[in-house]
């Protein structure tokens, strides 16, 4: 979460604050319709959609953070309103096993986009947003790319965590809330591109290690 | 202070009119609540800090209070007031680390991880377990008593930030929030502004926390759920930023969940996130539309 967080924020320019809802929806969906690829695919949808209203109606990080978080709860009220029931356990299959092999992966991912001339763009729009729009990158699609990548992972992660967790829709906040707690920690850093993901990934083991999953 | 004083008047005479029957009159007090939190959001925005976290403000004090009320009067009030000094504290200090954008990140985070938390807060007395999920008690007022009560603290809350508003002080919280470097550069202190606009938002924030647990006599951690957080954005939004027209759209609003909630329970949330989704758009329409009657008048 904390890496979805932190690509998120520094490429995207904003705190994505519909990733909790979305960690929750990957959990309804692993107990409905147990499919990975539909949750990946509705995740990366609701992220183009989202990069799309950021866009055209957003001028500022607080503007699309407040977007963001209207995305959230709207995924928040939807499970409510559509699921009645207050919490879900899954007991016929659990695909928490899943969970550190598609950390690995996002993390591979990433180092390997980040080494590829699309990874440089984004290392540009990083540094300096503005600076690489007058170079001619296209910022949008590294945007929207970015957007979509981080919603679909986040459902993937609700999906993958059902196992082990009593589904709500509120089930994503704590983990929202220790994803933006660790990438603040990490910014501090000052760090950019794979050094700073490599921090991240220290300082969220050392969170679990010694604080576990807050709340 | 002619026209404070009219714009109270009709809050006033707004809230007589809802004391007719029981249900308008629990109704107007739930609309007082807000409508108080709604006025302490103001205040803070004066000094150009938008906070997505004011359920802390609102909701602290309070639920300490209540968590002290299971063992005694005395430590409830104690409470109350350590988390009254706390919750100030904390806001200024992020007033005073962070800049504009920082100090929404900041709140909301904060607002949520107290919420996420608050149900940890688990008590032993003679045998009994209190707080979790389900809170702590409260005590209550008469509902007659307690309309007079919020419909004052109402009225003078507003008239206060009205006076506020006109006053040296409140000239000095635009000067800040309209450019904080340009305000310390003609000679305004800085820090003295800043913790009188964020005393002033406690102060009607505490107050709307007080009535809401007279009201429900019960606080749960919902007290500082995001609807309660985004609650004096949404309000603030739609009443164009108007002191007035943000009391009155809080009423509409807490009248609208009501209606709708009955209808189908979570309504009014789906409602909030779409108006969160289009604030961008609504508030710049606003602004616009704002523009062009003042041009007009």
């Amino acid at each position: 979460m904390a890496l979805l967080i932190s690509i998120n924020f520094r490429i995207g320019k904003f705190l994505n604050l519909s990733l909790g809802g979305l960690f929750a929806a990957g959990g309804y969906i692993a107990y409905f319709t147990p499919s990975p690829f539909l949750a990946l695919i509705a995740g990366a949808v609701f992220g183009f959609l989202m990069a799309s209203a950021i866009s055209r109606i957003c001028r500022s990080i607080i503007e699309a953070t407040i977007l963001s978080l209207g995305a959230g709860i709207l995924i928040e009220k939807g499970l409510e309103i559509i699921h009645r029931s207050s919490y879900y356990y899954l007991v016929s299959f659990d695909y928490s096993a899943y969970l550190p092999i598609l950390g690995i992966l996002a993390y591979l991912f990433v180092f390997a986009v980040y080494l590829s001339p699309f990874g440089l763009k984004m290392k540009f729009v990083e540094n300096d947003h503005e600076l690489a729009e007058l170079y001619g990158v296209n910022t949008k699609r590294v945007f929207t790319v970015t957007t979509c990548l981080t919603s679909a992972c986040a459902v993937l992660a609700g999906f993958l965590s059902s196992g082990t967790l009593a589904i709500s829709p509120t089930t994503g906040f704590g983990y929202l809330l220790s994803g933006i707690i660790i990438s603040a920690l990490t910014a501090q850093l000052r760090q950019v591109g794979v050094i700073h993901y490599i921090s991240l990934l220290a300082i969220s083991f050392a969170g679990v290690k010694f604080l576990g999953v807050l709340l | 202070m002619r026209r404070a004083l009219i714009e109270a008047s009709s809050i006033a005479a707004f809230g007589m009119l809802l004391s007719v029957s029981p249900y308008y009159s629990w109704l107007f007090v739930l609309m007082s609540i807000y409508a108080l939190l709604t006025i302490s959001w103001l205040f803070m925005k004066k000094i150009g800090r938008i906070s997505i976290g004011h359920s802390f403000l609102f909701g602290f004090p309070v639920f300490a209070g209540s968590a002290g009320y299971i063992f005694s009067t005395e430590l409830s009030m104690q409470l109350f007031l350590a988390g009254s000094v706390l919750s100030f504290f904390l806001f200024y200090l992020f007033s005073e680390l962070t800049g504009r954008t920082a100090f929404v990140f900041l709140t909301l985070v904060f607002s949520i991880f107290v919420w996420v938390a608050s149900p940890k807060l688990v008590f032993e007395k003679e045998g009994y377990l209190a707080g979790g999920e389900v809170g702590f008690s409260f005590p209550t007022l008469p509902q007659k008593e307690l309309h007079i009560t919020a419909t004052l603290v109402l009225v003078l809350i507003f008239i206060l930030y009205r006076y506020v508003e006109r006053s040296r002080s409140g000239y000095f919280m635009q000067a800040v929030g309209d450019d904080e470097t340009s305000s310390k550069a003609v000679g305004i202190n800085l820090r003295k502004t800043k913790a009188l606009s964020i005393i002033l938002s406690c102060i009607s924030a505490w107050s709307a926390g007080v009535i809401y647990g007279l009201e429900f006599g019960h606080i749960s951690p919902e007290i500082f759920s995001i609807e309660i957080s985004v609650f004096p954005f949404i309000a603030s939004l739609i009443g164009a930023g108007n002191p007035l027209l943000s009391v009155f759209s809080s009423f509409a609003l807490v009248y609208l969940s009501k209606i709708l909630n009955s209808i189908y329970p979570g309504l009014m949330g789906i409602i909030y996130s779409v108006i969160l989704i289009l604030s961008p758009k609504i508030g710049r329409w606003v602004y616009v539309k704002g523009k062009r009657l003042g041009e007009k008048s």
